[in-house]
């Protein structure tokens, strides 16, 4: 009954509805302004007044001369000076099911970012665009290689397992955190496959109460993507955008050395090696450098003759320029009842190893229709398809890029055959692995992906009753993939591949997520003052991977068909399944537009956890103070909000990457197609199965402050966070006595995370001609491991293969240490004699040159940045427009993963090594004496193994970059009145221009990550593909 | 009034309908079992045969633990796995990762013996009693690693944790003594005997045969009290007792050619090389097998012995290629590189009929039983015939005669003749107590007998893992 009295306590008349519009220069004339969904229109008068038929509730679409529109809704018969113009007004943010987060009413931390920063961007990927814009939020990339993962990460690392990444939900369907679904290739990113040209905003939700509405999977934060919708009764309108861009390595001081350096290198070697032997061949005395260096030449490069021309390898496997093609087109309008976005785009990009490519066609569609004023439908679907070509990268001596950094200058790409020279160093000491001439490698494996993806949601909004909706959602992610990898005879890829054939694979994924979420939601004001707004949901999501591959070992010929192979080919096919099942409600409380308290609670269901423990309980509380709106607030603030949250929520850090939905459950396995002798099958243990495997929870404190002053033209917000993340789920390694060589997952850790965040927006001028806009923001961040279940957990790699992508030999966790702090042998220096030394321990009083005498010791930093900082600024005179953004990151450490390629200390004779090796080495050789280097001296063999893990490859990381520079010239009203063109613009744009590195020795990227789906690549430079700066230009025409 | 009812049951049924997924959260995976339902003697034999491929993992009997046997030898140096060959290991740093796997092949066994589910047959009796000679023979090579030897007396209550029952990923067991670990091998090698295969239909499972020449070596290795005539007698049954397909390669009246017995190693030919008569036991590899034991160019045998492999680091010395004489057939599985003076071996050759990486790996051979024999007559006292059957061995192979001076060492030098590139010789200097002298080509030129090295440490992360298990004193 109550509910009908509301119905028609909320009618109002049709009346007339005054107002003014005045932007920062005065009033707004000859504006034209409609009712959203009715015929009335009118303009504004010299004084920017008007009167027009409406009713509170309805919303005032106001459009200046400029075309610049924006949104009023009519609370009141007068409705004053409407403020029009450049504010830095936060958009409405839309979350799950309808439910909207209003900027005034704020109680959570979240950023927004709006769409001109996403506009024609030579970045493949929405996430890469966000980097140095949000504060708390570091981001790096897992290489330069288009399409590849990258690593955001908000706010610290809140879980030991799986990825860092945020949720990322686009047009309200989740669709996961840019992990990998993919078989073969090295690393793959699914947001890829979205245009940041369709993209209308991005609203990073960083605290409990922004994120417990996405509950389980937010716990590392949440990033709300927008793809641009198309706007009611307006005439269509067409865009159409395009930019070229070229490439090359942002960081890069890795030099080196040339023919003749190697060389001299070759015979400082020997000198310093007199009277040693290894592999065979014992260094005799010299008399003359030239000796030596003749010995060297002699032994080791027998080939080599004096005046041959050297072999630059590296130019051998990239190309001379990469670039980046783009091309955008676009139409949006409306009628009265029906909007509707299309677009489509077109990237390429030929990067800078010779064997990449990256395609990319994305069609977007938005499509609004209003049945009536209560009922709205909502269709989104976006498509899109990408051709990827790879090479084969990682550890593996595969790597083209790889081993061109390590081959000897001396020796040619091609034998006197013109075949591909495979005698490319020392054999005896294991110099080179046979087979892998990186040219021929390149010639010779063909890495490619297909990978179709559709995106796409329904959603009904109807509000069936005033003041109480029903908004149901249904949004599915459908990606299928299909890669392949064809290796030519001549190249014996895999230990166990057969002489004179080839390799091919083939393996298709289907992957479908979907997610049904209904909302019920009553949203009503009373008094004037109070302004409740309640909502009940329930959400499914089920998520299905299908895998088949297959592969053979016998490929005769070099062609994709599994016909050509002579051998067994051998197929497998996996699936897994796993699903979501979450209540949650939700209420937020406004008095007076003054005080807001919010609150939600959940219970959320997952298949992947054990027995009788897949549900959880949840829940966040906030409360926010606009103090602005008080009286006895000075008028100087206009924004002066407090606000404070704390939520406990449910994570499940596993659960977007494929492959451990059954590990709670204790299985058997069983295959046929392994014998022992006259028998056949093997039965194994499938999984040990942990039984108490619950929801990691995350209990999550902010508090804030935003201020604004001048209307809002220089806002602060500040923010202090603290999350703990107990119940962690990690892996836990059973004793090997227990038979089961693998690990399970448990319940064994507690995490803690602390920070402040600052973001200063200033709007500093703001005139006809010239306007001046500044962002800074800054964070700083730690997270410590509280409790872990063994005192010492580490994650070194295989003594025999040596270092891979995914693991790390320099950091390890412990309680009360950082997440992932650095452990290792601390290098001390060269003595002098030019042996290396150590301190014995972390008191750092004792000195040894064994290395087994040392013990390893805590660093006292990660390679998570404890500061960020950027700082952007944005010109704009008449028609030209400057921006600029800064991005620092300070105090941590990076690592060189790959620093047994680049330097040897004599260990590999006919390896090639950066020009260090040179001139910083220690050396009595006559000519070139160097008793005061960083390196030691370099002895043939490297008994003491100074080359391998210790502190001397750890480099702080700290730098500064110039992030992104564009310069914009708008023809304006050039064309507008002659064409129908309404904007033609041009513009220059640099991406990571110019780095500066706080540590001199520091020679790669301290942005580089060695894999990204998990934080044990954080700070690795891998080599495997740089990190890249860009050149653009480009144009957009609007008409 | 109706309107809103309507709206309102609409909304609450379309509830009612996504909460009955509430079932939906139970999913397992359709291609596994659920534990305990292990009942048939196929799905029985299935686990076997795992335990048998676990063991043949390259870092176990696949490669590596065969490697360490000679790379801690007197006669051989290397320019790889340093810190073995150097004796630099600790808990650490350590090249030793045969540890988990002989366990995992432990836990597979006890999943055969133990079970009950399966309804008992000869075959079922067969399959349990082979599992408890491997058994036995993974606690062996345990006991011999890592820890000190029964004779040297020292250490004896750190033998290796023996772990018999049923699956339990969270056991934390404790050292079990080194009396106690032999008393269990003694135990199930003895249960082994009883109901393993008199002839199987191939060399690779274990039979009554295996579990005698390993029972002997076994006693051999303790030398308790009486622990000599029992080496013994078990070497005689498995020279007189064996089936006709066990026979030894050479006779003094029929010796064996030289290039048969290299063909018995490393011929093309499947049916010369494998499921030989010498043969005792061999580990069962083939394209799908050396994938699952992670064979192949990086990591195997032939990679690293043979003079062509990828990995090629193993040399031998040319004190002990001068001493196997030019008449001796095992001269032939040594060839000196005439550019490099290397010393390589023939014994493990990548290639063969079936492809590479795949020719069966010797692991037991008929000339132990006959070495053991030996050993055991010479340990009795009766070192008059032990010399003279050493003397015929010797002869059997062209080889060098001994004097009998020191008749031990005669009978340790001629097993290193025998076994050199099979892993043997580390454990005979450890189990008589004696040092490891290299005379050139070192950097670490000596262990001294008993020293601490002779125990492999267990490494850190077992340690980290096992709150009970403690690390063998001196690390």
């Amino acid at each position: 009954m109550s509910a009908l009295s509301l119905l028609f306590m909320g009618q109002v008349i049709f009346a007339q509805i005054t107002g003014s519009v005045a932007d920062d220069f005065g009033p707004v004339a000859d504006a034209e302004v409609i009712v959203r969904g009715s015929d009335a229109s009118t303009t504004t008068n010299e004084n920017g007044a008007f009167t027009i038929d409406a009713q509170v509730g309805d919303v005032l679409v106001i459009t200046d001369a400029m075309g610049t529109s924006q949104d009023f809704k009519v609370s009141q018969k007068n409705m004053g000076t409407l403020k029009f113009g450049a504010q830095l007004l936060l958009p409405e943010v839309t979350l799950l099911g309808g439910i909207k987060i209003d900027p005034a009413q704020k109680v959570g931390s979240y950023d927004v970012v709006t769409s001109e920063n996403f506009e024609s961007t030579p970045y493949s990927s929405v996430d890469d665009v966000l980097n140095g814009r949000v504060a708390g939020l570091t981001f790096s990339s897992a290489s330069g290689d288009p399409g590849s993962s990258n690593m955001v990460v908000i706010r610290g690392i809140s879980s030991l397992l799986g990825s860092p990444n945020p949720l990322y939900v686009i047009d309200g369907v989740v669709v996961g955190k840019g992990a990998d679904n993919s078989a073969m290739m090295e690393s793959w990113n699914p947001l890829s496959a979205l245009d940041p040209n369709a993209i209308e905003s991005v609203s990073v939700l960083k605290d409990a109460s922004a994120t417990a509405l996405y509950g389980s999977r937010g716990a590392n934060g949440v990033i709300i993507v927008k793809t641009k919708q198309g706007k009611y009764n307006q005439k269509t309108r067409f865009s159409f955008s395009t930019e070229m861009a070229v490439q090359d390595r942002a960081f890069e001081n890795l030099k080196l050395m040339n023919g003749d350096e190697y060389i001299k290198y070759g015979g400082m070697l020997m000198w310093n090696s007199q009277g040693e032997s290894f592999a065979g061949v014992t260094v005799p005395t010299f008399s003359s450098f030239e000796e030596a260096t003749q010995f060297y030449l002699t032994n080791y490069e027998p080939q080599y003759t004096v005046g041959d021309p050297y072999t630059d390898w590296t130019d051998a496997v990239t190309r001379d320029v990469s670039s980046v093609k783009t091309y955008n087109f676009s139409a949006s309008g409306g009628g009265e009842n029906t909007s509707f976005r299309l677009g489509g785009s077109y990237y390429e990009n030929k990067p800078w190893v010779r064997d990449g490519l990256f395609n990319r066609i994305s069609l977007n569609s938005a499509v609004e229709h209003k049945a009536s004023d209560r009922l709205k439908f909502n269709m989104n679907v976006n498509y899109s398809n990408i051709d990827r070509d790879t090479y084969a990268g990682g550890r593996a001596s595969a790597s083209p890029v790889n081993s061109a950094i390590m081959l000897s200058p001396l020796r040619t790409v091609y034998d006197e055959e013109g075949n591909y020279n495979q005698n490319l160093g020392n054999t005896a000491t294991q110099d080179v692995t046979i087979g892998f001439n990186p040219v021929g490698v390149q010639d010779g494996t063909i890495e490619n992906a297909l990978v179709n993806t559709v995106i796409g949601s329904v959603s009904a909004d109807w509000e069936f009753i005033k003041n109480v909706s029903f908004n149901s959602l249904y949004g599915a992610q459908y990606q299928w993939l299909k890669e392949t990898r064809l290796i030519a005879p001549y190249i014996p890829y895999f230990t166990t591949s057969i002489d004179d054939r080839g390799y091919y694979a083939d393996a298709r994924t289907q992957v479908l997520d979907w997610n049904w979420t209904n909302t019920l939601s009553y949203i009503n004001k009373f008094a004037d003052k109070h302004d409740l707004q309640v909502y009940l949901g329930m959400e499914y999501q089920d998520h299905k991977y299908d895998y088949l591959g297959s592969s053979t070992l016998g490929m005769t010929r070099f062609l994709p068909y599994f016909g050509f192979s002579d051998e067994e080919v051998v197929t497998s096919n996996v699936d897994y399944r796993w699903t979501q099942i979450s209540y949650f409600s939700r209420l937020n409380y406004i008095f007076d537009n003054k005080y807001i308290l919010s609150g939600q609670f959940r219970r959320d269901g997952n298949s992947t956890l054990g027995e009788n423990k897949k549900f959880g309980n949840f829940w966040s509380a906030g409360a926010s103070w606009n103090a602005h709106n008080e009286d006895f607030m000075p008028d100087v603030f206009s924004t002066f909000t407090l606000r404070g949250s704390y939520g406990v929520l449910g994570n499940i850090p596993y659960a977007d990457q494929w492959g451990p939905q059954y590990d709670a459950q204790a299985s058997l396995g069983y295959n046929s197609s392994y014998t022992w002798g006259a028998e056949t099958g093997v039965g194994f243990i499938g999984s040990p199965g942990n039984t108490d495997l619950v929801w990691e929870e995350s209990k999550h404190l902010d508090l804030g402050l935003d201020l604004g002053f001048f209307n809002n033209r220089l806002k602060f917000t500040f923010d202090y966070y603290n999350k703990i993340t107990d119940l962690a789920i990690f892996s836990v390694d059973p004793s090997s006595t227990s038979g089961y060589l693998g690990t399970y997952y448990g319940n064994i850790a507690t995490l803690d995370n602390k920070g402040y965040e600052l973001s200063i927006d200033g709007t500093l001028i703001n005139n006809e001609n010239f306007k001046w806009f500044m962002n800074l923001n800054g964070s700083f961040q730690e997270t410590y491991v509280d409790e872990l279940y063994q005192d010492l957990v580490t994650f070194t790699s295989d003594p025999e293969t040596g270092p891979s992508d995914s693991d790390n030999d320099f950091v390890a966790l412990a309680p009360g240490h950082l997440l992932g702090e650095y452990y290792t042998i601390l290098w001390g220096g060269v003595d002098e004699e030019g042996n290396p030394w150590y301190w014995t321990d972390g008191t750092k009083t004792e000195k040894t040159s064994v290395k087994s005498e040392a013990e390893k010791a805590w660093m006292g930093k990660n390679a998570f940045p404890r500061y960020v900082a950027g700082i952007s600024s944005d010109w704009s005179y008449k028609n030209i427009s400057l921006s600029v953004m800064f991005a620092g990151q300070f105090d941590f450490y990076v690592q060189n993963a790959v620093h047994s390629y680049t330097i040897h200390d004599g260990r590999f004779p006919t390896r090639n090594q950066i020009t260090g090796a040179l001139y910083d080495s220690w050396t009595d050789a006559p000519g070139m004496e160097n008793h005061n280097a960083s390196n030691p001296m370099a002895v043939l063999g490297d008994i003491d193994e100074s080359r391998l893990e210790s502190s001397r490859f750890l480099n702080k990381g700290d730098h500064i970059r110039l992030k992104e520079l564009k310069l914009t010239y708008s023809f304006g009203d050039l064309f507008k009145n002659s064409t129908r063109i309404d904007n033609f613009s041009i513009y220059f744009r640099g991406t990571n221009l110019w780095t500066y590195a706080f540590d001199d020795d520091l020679n790669y990227d301290p942005e580089s990550n060695s894999n990204s789906w998990s934080w044990i690549g954080k700070g690795r430079y891998w080599y495997s593909a740089p990190v890249l700066r860009t050149y653009s230009l480009g144009i957009q025409i609007d008409f | 009034m109706k309107k809103f009812l309507i709206i309102c049951l609409t909304i609450f049924s379309v509830q009612l309908i996504n909460s009955c997924a509430e079932d939906e959260l139970d999913i397992t995976p359709s291609y596994q079992d659920d534990m305990g339902t292990i009942d048939t003697e196929e799905k029985l034999q299935m686990f076997l045969n795992n335990a048998y491929l676990n063991i043949t993992n390259v870092k176990a009997f696949g490669a590596e633990a065969l490697m360490f046997g000679d790379i801690l030898s007197d006669q051989m140096y290397t320019s790889s796995y340093l810190n073995t060959a150097n004796f630099n290991y600790n808990e650490l740093v350590s090249e030793f990762g045969f540890f988990g796997y002989m366990y995992s092949t432990i836990l597979y066994c006890n999943m055969v013996i133990n079970n009950e589910l399966v309804p008992n047959s000869e075959n079922v009796n067969r399959i349990k009693a082979e599992a408890k000679i491997l058994r036995a023979f993974a606690y062996f090579h345990l006991v011999n690693s890592y820890s000190a030897t029964p004779s040297s007396g020292q250490n004896q209550e750190y033998g290796v944790p023996l772990v018999l029952g049923d699956f339990d990923v969270t056991i934390q067991p404790p050292r079990a003594t080194v009396a106690e670990v032999y008393a269990q091998i003694i135990s199930d090698l003895e249960d082994g005997i009883d109901g393993a295969y008199d002839t199987a239909p191939t060399k690779n499972y274990l039979t009554k045969t295996a579990a005698r020449l390993i029972l002997s070596k076994v006693y051999l290795t303790r030398r308790a009290e009486g622990d000599a005539q029992l080496a013994l007698n078990y070497a005689n049954q498995v020279i007189n007792e064996s089936p006709s397909n066990y026979a030894p390669i050479s006779t003094v009246d029929n010796p064996i050619s030289v290039q048969g017995y290299l063909d018995y190693f490393t011929a093309v030919s499947n049916s010369v090389s494998e499921n030989q008569p010498e043969t005792v036991w061999e580990l069962d590899l083939s394209t799908d097998n050396i994938r699952y034991a992670n064979i192949g160019s990086n990591l195997s045998l032939s990679s690293y012995y043979e003079r062509t492999g990828t990995r090629s680091s193993f040399y031998f010395t040319t004190n002990f290629y001068d001493n196997i004489g030019t008449q001796d057939v095992r001269q032939n599985l040594l060839e000196k590189q005439a550019s490099t003076g290397l010393i390589f071996t023939k014994k493990w050759k990548r290639s063969s009929e079936s492809g590479n990486f795949v020719r069966d790996i010797k692991i037991l051979r008929y000339s132990e039983a006959q070495l053991n024999r030996i050993e055991a007559l010479y340990l009795i006292g009766q070192t008059g015939t032990a010399l003279s059957e050493l003397n015929n061995f010797a002869t059997s192979r062209g080889g060098n005669l001994y004097t009998g001076a020191n008749l031990l060492n005669d009978i340790l030098t001629e097993r290193y003749k025998e076994f050199f590139a099979e892993g043997y010789r580390f454990y005979d200097l450890k189990r008589y107590n004696l040092p490891i002298v290299r005379a050139s080509n070192c950097t670490a030129c000596e262990l001294p007998a008993n020293d601490l090295r002779f125990v492999f440490p267990i490494n850190e992360g077992e340690l980290n893992s096992n709150a009970n298990l403690t690390q063998y004193p001196g690390y």
